[in-house]
């Protein structure tokens, strides 16, 4: 009977404890992840927004860059003549 | 039942209703974050889409700007 009782105590001061404790770590480890996953979120949701005008912002860097290929071409060739 | 074996069954359900609360508490926030997650995966998917384009409006971009600078370079 006395070992039980030192069984119990066992259970009660050193088990308890220590299920306790694993646990605490488990549960700060996963709460890290997830404010980490919530920052992730943030950023990936500003960044996004930010991409937003990207698509049209590149068609119009292409028609510019067209019209001045256009441009220079046609100096070229009046430098190319006077230069004759 | 000796007392003995009582405080055995205490003891034992202290334990599990720790865990037990432990558990569910990380199932929560693992929960939480395969939602976080779906949503990061989905715009990550929309990040992808919208810089798409860059690649091919680059090459057309060099490709515009090589006879500037072929002339560039004779002068």
């Amino acid at each position: 009977m006395v070992l039980w009782w030192i069984g119990n105590a066992v259970l009660l001061f050193v088990v308890l404890p220590v299920v306790i404790a694993l646990l605490n770590r488990v549960l700060a480890a996963v709460e890290r992840i997830r404010a980490a996953a919530d920052d992730i979120l943030a950023g990936g949701g500003e960044l996004a927004g930010r991409l937003e005008p990207v698509p049209a912002a590149l068609a119009r860097t292409g028609r510019t860059i067209d019209e001045v290929a256009v441009g220079a071409t046609r100096y070229a060739g009046s430098v190319a003549k006077l230069l004759g | 039942m000796p007392a003995a074996a009582w405080a055995t069954l205490a003891v034992a359900a202290l334990i599990i209703l720790f865990a037990a609360v432990g558990l569910l508490r990380v199932i929560l926030h693992l929960r939480a974050v395969r939602r976080t997650l779906g949503s990061v995966l989905g715009g990550v998917t929309l990040v992808a889409e919208r810089t798409a384009p860059v690649p091919a409006a680059l090459g057309s971009v060099n490709a515009s700007l090589k006879p500037v600078r072929d002339f560039c370079e004779t002068v």
